[in-house]
Parts: structure tokens; C-alpha cells; sequence
């Protein structure tokens, strides 16, 4: 009764899913609205979070609807409008992958998923079904090992296997114990045999794999029956695990630190690096910041430059700047060509007549590719 | 040590068989591992949220239509040039920053055959000329895009977006975002070491 519902609700679930697969498949309705709104469906909207062209409010969204059905107007098939934008946004701008190339395996995956399962939980239920089919000898033996177990015969490892064993035996004795409702009771009677043949094979497997442990790690047969000698397989089990799950951990560490090594404090822990500075200072607190750095060493030729040139910048800054770039080239003995730069600069921006000279001596001090170089020409050029 | 008498040594392949069986899981699972590691490694460096651009060294999209300044642009008629093209809006904040740098460049490179031009989309003329009166004009033309059409016809996400369209009319450098001071330079001097 059980299994006839179980194959009914089985077969119905089947067939909603193919009802529900082919509604899926079906082309776009007849009405162009209903057209546009299906396609619109598998888009996505380019400024939006989440959602489709056809569910968006916005208004990249709006035109994008309006292009789908200006095409389809013009004729175009759903597929030629689907491409479209693909051309211009690529595959991002579709809602389920292509279905080619490695969109394919996001595609067959599930698939193989289900087909995978079905035929595991196949194969399990045939295995189990295969089971009861126990040969009439098999369950002689085990009546026969019962009987000697009861009269005390029999002695039992005290390992996994064994305890079960033991276990199916006190059942079946228990069973067949005097008492009259017990031992009619032939359906309990077989159940237990069967466990108990089940436990025997379990036990015959955990000698073999003992044998075969006292063969690989050439422990002498005198271990028998000791658990240390039984446990050896567990362990080299629990070894392999806990090895490959420290690997894993250990890998994983070293991919976050790899990855998270070159970013700053305050920078997202994952995304592109950002290919400037993502906050840049505020002027004022850089400008501060190296003012510092000169009071505390006036020899600092480097953090006068950069105060040099971020004061340039600054409304009211150029007579300081100029001050930093003069005192550089005190220094320096005159020829620093960023400091030439600078001064010239600040001279040109006084409106000081020395400003050309100054930019001239700084062409004939810079090296070759100097970045100011460009700069200091162009000037020289508009003041003639 | 075994309860019954059985010959277990001439069974060998009851136990091999069990441990036939147990590889394929443990492949499975190995194979688990190094996806989620190809995953994780991957995904670390990636920004999600960028697309790269599939029109990148393509024909460039058309772009033609009135501009804002009430004449007619082109794109098709710069050939020749090397033209950069800024999507913005002005209800657009990064639009707003980046905007001193663009009129700035566009003064620059004019004698270099570099033609600037806007698309202001998803905006209406009167608010667009507004923000260029704020921010002291423009020397450079604003094709007009109520609607965002010329905005999808280009592929882009959001304002502002910079292309880079070089003499052959390709595509050669996209910009999403708010530009650096150096963005521009970097994106067209390539193109101009060529002539």
C-alpha cells in the first residue's frame, strides 16, 4: 500500500516536473507586449540589483524595453534581440547561461545530479531487495552458530563485528527462549536470522581485513584478537583525513593571505585591487603631515618637495612653496631639478620675472623622461 | 577469535571490492576540494561587480544625433581622430568630480586631434545646461540621450563611463567610474604615439 503510494507520488512529481520544463521551453506568446515582457525576463538590467529588464522600473531598463520592441517590430526574432545586447553587455546581460561552452555544464549539472541520484538510490534499493535472497545454507550455518553460541561454544572478538554478533545471537536465543508466544513468532525468528547471517558476514569481513593488515604491516598472527593490531586500518583511515583536511585548511590560509596581503587596512578584503588609491587624503592633513616631517628634520630634502608641490596646489600656498623649494636647493647645491621645477613654477605663478630662467636651468638639469619636462616647455612656449 | 570456522583467507576479493568501492567517493571528494580551492582562488581577485567590456577593441557603436549646444554630432565623421567619449548626467555626483578634468584634457589635447564628446543620458537639455553653467561651461559637444538609448547602445552599467575610440574607430579603452587625472593621458597617449 505503502510503495503504491510512494510510486504514485513519485510518477506525479515526474510529470509536473516535464509539464513545468516544457512550459519553460515554450516560445514567446503571440502578443508582442507578452514578447517583449519574456524576453525582457532573461536580460538583466544593467543598473539594477538583481533584477530583470522586464521587472525594472528604471529607465536604462524602460529603453531597453522599448529596443526590444522596436526590433521585434522591425522583425527581428527573439533570439536576434537577445544577441544584441549580448553584443554590447556580453553574456553578463543574460539571466541564464548560454548554452554553449562552459554554460553548458551549469546547464547539465543538475541533470546529472538527478540522473546520478536516481540511479544510486536504484542501486541501493536492488541491493537491499538482493539481500533477504540468503541461501538456505547461509542460515543453516547461522542456526547452527546460534546453537553453539548459546551452549557457550563460541567465543567473540570484542570488536565492532563481534559486539554485533553477540548482539544477533542473545536475539535469536531470545526468541526461541520458552516461551510459547515467542517461538511462534516465525517472521521475528527469520528477521533476526537474517541480521544474524549479516553479522556473520560482517564478522568474516572484519577477520579479513585483519589478515590483511597483519600482511601489510607484518605484525605476527600472535596479535589476534588484539585491538590495537584491529585498529590499524582506522587509523591510517583517521591519518588520511585529518592529513588531507590540514592540507586543505593550510591551502586555503595561504590563498588568504596571498590574496589579502597587498590590501590596505580599510580596503575591501575581496574585489580588484584598486588601481589607485581608493581614499586619498585630504590635502590639508597630507600638507600637515609633512610640515611635521620638516620642523622634525629641515634636512629632509624629499618631504620639502612633496610639501613643495602639494602646496603649489593650494589656494595661498605658493609663497611657502616656494620657500620649501628654495631651501631644497640650498641644500642640494642648486641644481635638483625637482626643486628647480618648483621654484620656477611658484616664480612663474608670483608673476617673478626669474620664473623663466629658473624653468630653463630646470631643462638643462632634468634628465631625459623627467616628468615635468612636458610641463616646463609648454610654459616657456606660452610665454614668448 | 571468529565465532564459526570459515575459510576467510579465499575471499580476497570481497574485501577489494569494498575498497574498489570507496575510491570513487574519495575522488569526488578530492575533486570538491580542488573546485572549491579553483573557486576561492579565483574569486579573491575578482571583483564582482566589474564587467569587463565586450566591445573592447571592436568597431566602436555608433553615436549620432543633436547635441546639447543645439548642433549635430557624428562619430562617424571623426575618423581620423582620436575621440573620447563621456557618459554623464548631471544628477550624476562622479560626473560632477570628473568634470574639471575632462574640459581640462579636452583644452589640452584639441591641438593633438583629440575630439571630446558627451553623451548625457537618462537627463533632460535644461538640468544638463544647467550643470555646464555651474561647472563654466563646455568646450566640448553633449550628444543628447533622454532615454538612455545611446547609454545601452554602448553597453554601459551606469554614469559616468569613459571610452577611448582611436583613429581606426575602435574601441580601445573603457573607463567605469569616476576618471583619475590620469586615466586619460594614459588612455590616449598610446594612440597618438602612432601619428
Amino acid at each position: 500500500m505503502r510503495r503504491l503510494l510512494l510510486v504514485v507520488i513519485s510518477v506525479g512529481l515526474v510529470a509536473l516536473a516535464g509539464l513545468g520544463l516544457m512550459r519553460a521551453l515554450e516560445g514567446p506568446r503571440a502578443t508582442p507586449e507578452a514578447q517583449v515582457a519574456t524576453i525582457g525576463a532573461g536580460l538583466r538590467c544593467p543598473t539594477c540589483q538583481g533584477l530583470s529588464v522586464a521587472d525594472s522600473p528604471s529607465k536604462v531598463a524602460t529603453s531597453m524595453r522599448e529596443i526590444i520592441a522596436e526590433q521585434l517590430a522591425a522583425g527581428r526574432s527573439p533570439e536576434e534581440v537577445r544577441d544584441y545586447f549580448v553584443a554590447r553587455y556580453g553574456d553578463w546581460i543574460l539571466l541564464s547561461p548560454p548554452t554553449d561552452g562552459f554554460g553548458w555544464l551549469v546547464w547539465l549539472l543538475p541533470v546529472a545530479g538527478v540522473v546520478g541520484g536516481l540511479g544510486a538510490a536504484f542501486a541501493a534499493a536492488g541491493r537491499r531487495r538482493r539481500h533477504p535472497a540468503l541461501s538456505g545454507e547461509a542460515l543453516e550455518q547461522a542456526r547452527a552458530a546460534a546453537e553453539s553460541w548459546r551452549q557457550g561454544r563460541l567465543a567473540l572478538s570484542d570488536t565492532p563485528a563481534g559486539e554485533r554478533l553477540e548482539a544477533a545471537f542473545e536475539l535469536v536465543a531470545w526468541l526461541r527462549e520458552d516461551d510459547p508466544a515467542r517461538t511462534a513468532d516465525e517472521e521475528s525468528y527469520d528477521v533476526a536470522l537474517r541480521a544474524l547471517v549479516r553479522a556473520l558476514a560482517a564478522q568474516r569481513g572484519e577477520a579479513r581485513a585483519f589478515q590483511a593488515a597483519q600482511q601489510r604491516t607484518g605484525v605476527p598472527g600472535a596479535a589476534a584478537g588484539g585491538r590495537t593490531v584491529l585498529s590499524l586500518p582506522g587509523s591510517a583511515r583517521r591519518w588520511a583525513w585529518t592529513g588531507g583536511t590540514a592540507t586543505f585548511a593550510l591551502l586555503l590560509t595561504g590563498l588568504l593571505i596571498y590574496n589579502l596581503a597587498p590590501r590596505g587596512v580599510g580596503d575591501l578584503p575581496t574585489g580588484n585591487l584598486p588601481d589607485r588609491p581608493v581614499q586619498e587624503e585630504q590635502p590639508s592633513e597630507v600638507i600637515a603631515e609633512l610640515r611635521t616631517a620638516v620642523e622634525q628634520n629641515p634636512d629632509d630634502t624629499q618631504a620639502r618637495l612633496q610639501l613643495a608641490a602639494q602646496l603649489l596646489r593650494q589656494p595661498g600656498g605658493v609663497d611657502e612653496a616656494r620657500g620649501h623649494a628654495e631651501a631644497v636647493l640650498e641644500r642640494t647645491g642648486g641644481e635638483q631639478p625637482d626643486a628647480l621645477l618648483l621654484l620656477g613654477l611658484t616664480q612663474l605663478a608670483q608673476g617673478d620675472p626669474a620664473g623663466r630662467p629658473t624653468l630653463e636651468r630646470y631643462l638643462s638639469a632634468a634628465p631625459d623622461g623627467h616628468p615635468g619636462i612636458d610641463v616646463a616647455r609648454s610654459l616657456l612656449d606660452d610665454e614668448q | 577469535m571468529t565465532a564459526v570456522e570459515q575459510p576467510a583467507i579465499e575471499q580476497p576479493d570481497a574485501l577489494e571490492q569494498r575498497r574498489r568501492r570507496r575510491w570513487p567517493w574519495l575522488l569526488g571528494l578530492v575533486v570538491v576540494a580542488i573546485g572549491v580551492f579553483a573557486v576561492l582562488s579565483t574569486g579573491f581577485g575578482r571583483d564582482p561587480t566589474v564587467v569587463e567590456s565586450v566591445l573592447l577593441n571592436e568597431p566602436a557603436p555608433p553615436l549620432h544625433g543633436p547635441t546639447l549646444d543645439g548642433g549635430d554630432f557624428d562619430l562617424a565623421e571623426h575618423r581620423g581622430e582620436i575621440v573620447v567619449v563621456n557618459v554623464w548626467a548631471s544628477w550624476c555626483v562622479p560626473c560632477r568630480r570628473e568634470y574639471p578634468l575632462l574640459e581640462q584634457a579636452a583644452v589640452q589635447l584639441a591641438p593633438y586631434d583629440v575630439q571630446f564628446v558627451g553623451i548625457n543620458t537618462q537627463d533632460t537639455p535644461e538640468d544638463a545646461q544647467t550643470f555646464l553653467d555651474e561647472m563654466g561651461g563646455s568646450s566640448y559637444p553633449s550628444v543628447l540621450d533622454p532615454k538612455g538609448r545611446w547609454g545601452v547602445e554602448w553597453g554601459t552599467f551606469g554614469v559616468p563611463e569613459t571610452f577611448v575610440v582611436d583613429q581606426d574607430g575602435r574601441l580601445r579603452e573603457k573607463r567605469i567610474g569616476e576618471l583619475t587625472p590620469g586615466w586619460i593621458v594614459q588612455a590616449v597617449a598610446p594612440l597618438l604615439e602612432g601619428q
